[in-house]
């Protein structure tokens, strides 16, 4: 008891230091304060590591403030999705008050699907309040040990973090630990069984009420990624009847194949690309117009 | 309900509490009660199948004992072992021998059709189903009283801590236990605490971590393998069944214990084995013990001459393989362990001396090395999608050119590395506690050191079970036998 209790003291110690992703989370509450707090126009990127290697946020503030001023942030904890992307704006913005005029959510893959992964350790420490805990697990449906999972993460910050701690562990004793684990997961996410039923989006739709009801425009990007990915159909209809702009931009010119060093994340030169394109969307669109017109359609 | 989830914690919290608090005749209804819960989260309709089995065998056991004439006593027994066989085979056997036998008759251009059943195997039912016939059939030899009180006796059928994967427990020594008062004492907490923290170890960081990277490499086109990610992957598979299995068993001793009953002990650190007899008598002990109790001896043994012994060791260890599952790679299992039984045979008896107090310790590395090595081939057949992608592998093991390679570019071989370098992380400590265990003839040998060792020890088990457990969960193997 006593290791484990000093186990714990230790992690909330140096939890900050685990990973530049806990740093990250960190901080979102200053950013979000910051830009709320401008007099400019307030712009929040919510995703994950596929906007934060593939937006160069200093040229899109340059290229926005061609039109307008405008003070943005940018939020992407790793590997999230969004159940996640929900907990962070409800826990860092609507729950703090905080007023946002603009909302860009990025994606790739199933991450707006209600089927999308849910880390349940990081969103009981990080995105969620304990008020909230209760509602998550009916609306989710969590099992008993999901919600005992969830309780001790909110708890406990040695057991919230533990994969991290794995991973910088494994990674400094196991050789080619690293590399493996990428072929390891690839391997495995081949294994994974073929969707059976129709993708449903309950999660986003959550979020498009959360974010709409404060007043604050929504835009959703498709991000592009190493291997293409086919979009549903149900999707862009929803977000159709929602009147959210949805943005496609998994083929732009200038983006190819070799633009993803890791087969999924931009380069910085992708990252421009893409920067220069979302600004001049959003330019042409003037995102208070609420125009729901694909890229596709624009081009 | 599994017993690495915290929902059998909260549910064993709760049975736990109120059994303390109850007289003992009580405590067996409440025991038989959580136990049909525990089973009946698993699938409530298989629980008919418990209940007929228990009903079954408690009356014919009554009958037998009541019952002078011989021939009606034998009658008896063979209906009680044929039904409860018949449910072994319809809900484990019959799929793969239609499907089989449809291949066959498809070859010889016999057009016949049969239905195909296509349901999951009842979980547990090969290990309840052993451990009743095994009342029944010592009933049938004078070897004990038949149950009076018929909860007792459900409650033996069905005790939940061992009740989808063992160990098979034989009436004489678990059934005196549920008809007298339990004394929980303090020692016995530590025991069952030593117990369960071992086992949760052993499932959740070492059999769960290890079984990511023996899917992978099982799943693999045999194009993507080299020789030596191969013989990781069958080394890491070594562990993973190992401490799945003997983790489970080790849980179900502790839980049992906290209860104040004794569970037998299903492993004896199996690879320190000399030789095939050797690890026979440390693995899986209750289904050994069984199969040569109730299916070797009565076949003859070794008392019927020296190739009627080989051809009895053959049988036994291929219906051993068939008790794993209905599929040709546990059968190929059986024969290579009947084999290897038959091989040794000449020299067991030297072996054995080897094994004795003061054995010369190089030769007998040397035979655990060999003999470790001989389980691994076998656990190559138990694991492999086929025989084919089995020999495939083994060869690759033997014949592959890339071997030469490794020491000039490691860096080729990154995943094989992974895998060795979470084996030694992962499962290298317990190889040196259950090494150290050897020395001292005692599997509880870490209860009786200062108590400061101990702590450490707990203290690296919480903390590994803290920080690595596995990325996915993965079922107790022996749960789908």
């Amino acid at each position: 008891m006593l290791v484990l209790a000093g186990t714990e003291l230790t992690l909330r110690f140096v939890q900050t230091r685990l990973s530049r992703d806990l740093i990250h989370i960190q901080q979102i509450p200053e950013a979000v304060a910051r830009v709320s707090q401008s007099e400019k126009l307030r712009v929040l990127f919510l995703g994950n590591s596929l906007s934060r290697e593939g937006i160069d946020l200093q040229l899109f503030q340059s290229l926005m403030s061609q039109k307008q001023d405008i003070a943005a942030a940018q939020l992407f904890p790793d590997d999230t999705s969004i159940l996640d992307w929900l907990g962070v704006y409800q826990h860092f913005v609507a729950n703090q008050q905080y007023e946002i005029d603009l909302l860009i959510l990025s994606f790739a893959e199933n991450q707006l699907q209600d089927d999308s992964p849910i880390n349940i350790r990081r969103l009981a420490q990080h995105f969620t309040d304990w008020s909230a805990a209760l509602g998550l697990f009916q609306r989710e449906e969590f099992s008993f040990d999901m919600c005992a999972e969830f309780t001790l993460a909110k708890l406990f910050a040695s057991y919230a973090n533990a994969e991290r701690v794995r991973v910088r562990i494994l990674d400094w004793i196991v050789p080619y630990y690293h590399a493996s684990a990428e072929q390891i997961n690839a391997v495995s996410s081949n294994r994974k069984p073929m969707r059976k039923h129709q993708p449903t989006y309950n999660r986003l739709k959550q979020l498009m009420d959360v974010v709409q009801s404060s007043g604050t425009e929504m835009v959703v990007v498709a991000f592009p990624v190493g291997d293409e990915f086919v979009l549903d159909p149900e999707l862009v209809q929803l977000l159709q009847q929602e009147d959210v702009l949805f943005v496609d931009a998994r083929h732009i010119k200038g983006i190819t194949k070799r633009s993803f060093p890791d087969g999924y994340h931009m380069n910085d030169e992708a990252a421009q690309v893409m920067s220069r394109y979302l600004a001049r969307v959003l330019k042409e669109h003037e995102f208070a117009h609420r125009s729901v017109k694909t890229l596709r359609e624009i081009e | 309900m599994v017993f690495n989830s915290y929902l059998f914690w909260a549910f064993f919290a709760l049975v736990y509490a109120i059994y303390r608090a109850l007289p003992y005749r009580r405590q067996n209804v409440l025991l038989l009660l959580a136990s049909y819960v525990f089973y009946g989260a698993w699938d409530w309709r298989f629980l008919s199948l418990i209940w007929i089995s228990t009903a079954l065998d408690y009356f014919v056991a009554l009958a037998v004992h009541s019952k002078r004439n011989i021939r009606l006593r034998k009658a008896l027994v063979s209906l009680s072992v044929l039904i409860n066989l018949g449910f072994l085979a319809v809900f484990k056997y019959y799929d793969f021998f239609a499907n089989e036998l449809l291949g066959l008759l498809a070859e010889m251009n016999i057009p016949v059709s049969l239905s195909m059943m296509n349901i999951a195997l009842p979980v547990g039912i090969s290990f309840y189903t052993f451990q009743t016939m095994s009342y029944t059939i010592d009933v049938y030899r004078h070897k004990c009283e038949p149950a009076e009180h018929f909860v007792d006796f459900a409650l033996y059928v069905c005790f939940f801590p061992q009740l989808v994967a063992g160990p098979i427990e034989r009436y004489s020594h678990l059934m005196p236990q549920f008809q007298k008062p339990r004394c929980i004492q303090g020692s016995d907490l530590s025991e069952g605490f030593y117990h369960v923290l071992i086992g949760l170890f052993k499932k959740v960081v070492i059999a769960d971590n290890m079984a990511t990277f023996v899917d992978v490499v099982f799943d693999a086109p045999l194009s993507q393998l080299s020789g030596f990610v191969c013989l990781v992957g069958v080394y890491a598979f070594a562990f993973q069944i190992y401490c799945d299995f003997s983790g489970y068993s080790s849980i179900a001793q502790g839980v049992a214990k906290f209860m104040g009953f004794d569970l037998m002990y299903n492993f004896h650190m199996p690879y320190f084995a000399v030789s095939p007899s050797d690890f026979w008598h440390r693995w899986h002990i209750s289904l050994s013990t069984w199969l040569r109790d109730y299916l070797y001896i009565p076949l003859g043994g070794n008392r019927k001459g020296a190739l009627r012994t080989y051809l009895n060791l053959m049988v036994t260890m291929v219906l051993g393989g068939l008790w794993h599952g209905a599929g040709w790679t546990y059968l190929a299992w059986g024969l290579f362990h009947g084999s290897l039984l038959c091989a040794y045979r000449p020299f067991e008896r030297k072996l054995q001396s080897s094994n004795s107090p003061n054995p010369n310790k190089f030769v007998n590395g040397l035979l655990v090395v060999l003999m470790f090595h001989l389980v691994c081939i076998g656990w190559l057949l138990f694991r492999a999608n086929s025989i084919g992608q089995a020999c495939d592998m083994f060869r690759l093991i033997l014949t592959d050119a890339s071997w030469f390679e490794i020491a000039h570019s490691p860096e080729r071989f990154a995943m094989a590395w992974t895998g060795l370098g979470e084996l030694a992380f992962f499962a290298g400590p317990l190889i040196l506690l259950e090494l150290w265990t050897e020395t001292k003839k005692n599997m509880l040998q870490l209860l009786y050191v200062h108590w400061v060792i101990r702590a450490i020890v707990y203290a690296y088990f919480l903390l590994m079970m803290l920080f690595f457990p596995p990325v996915n969960e993965h079922v107790f193997i022996y749960f789908q036998f």
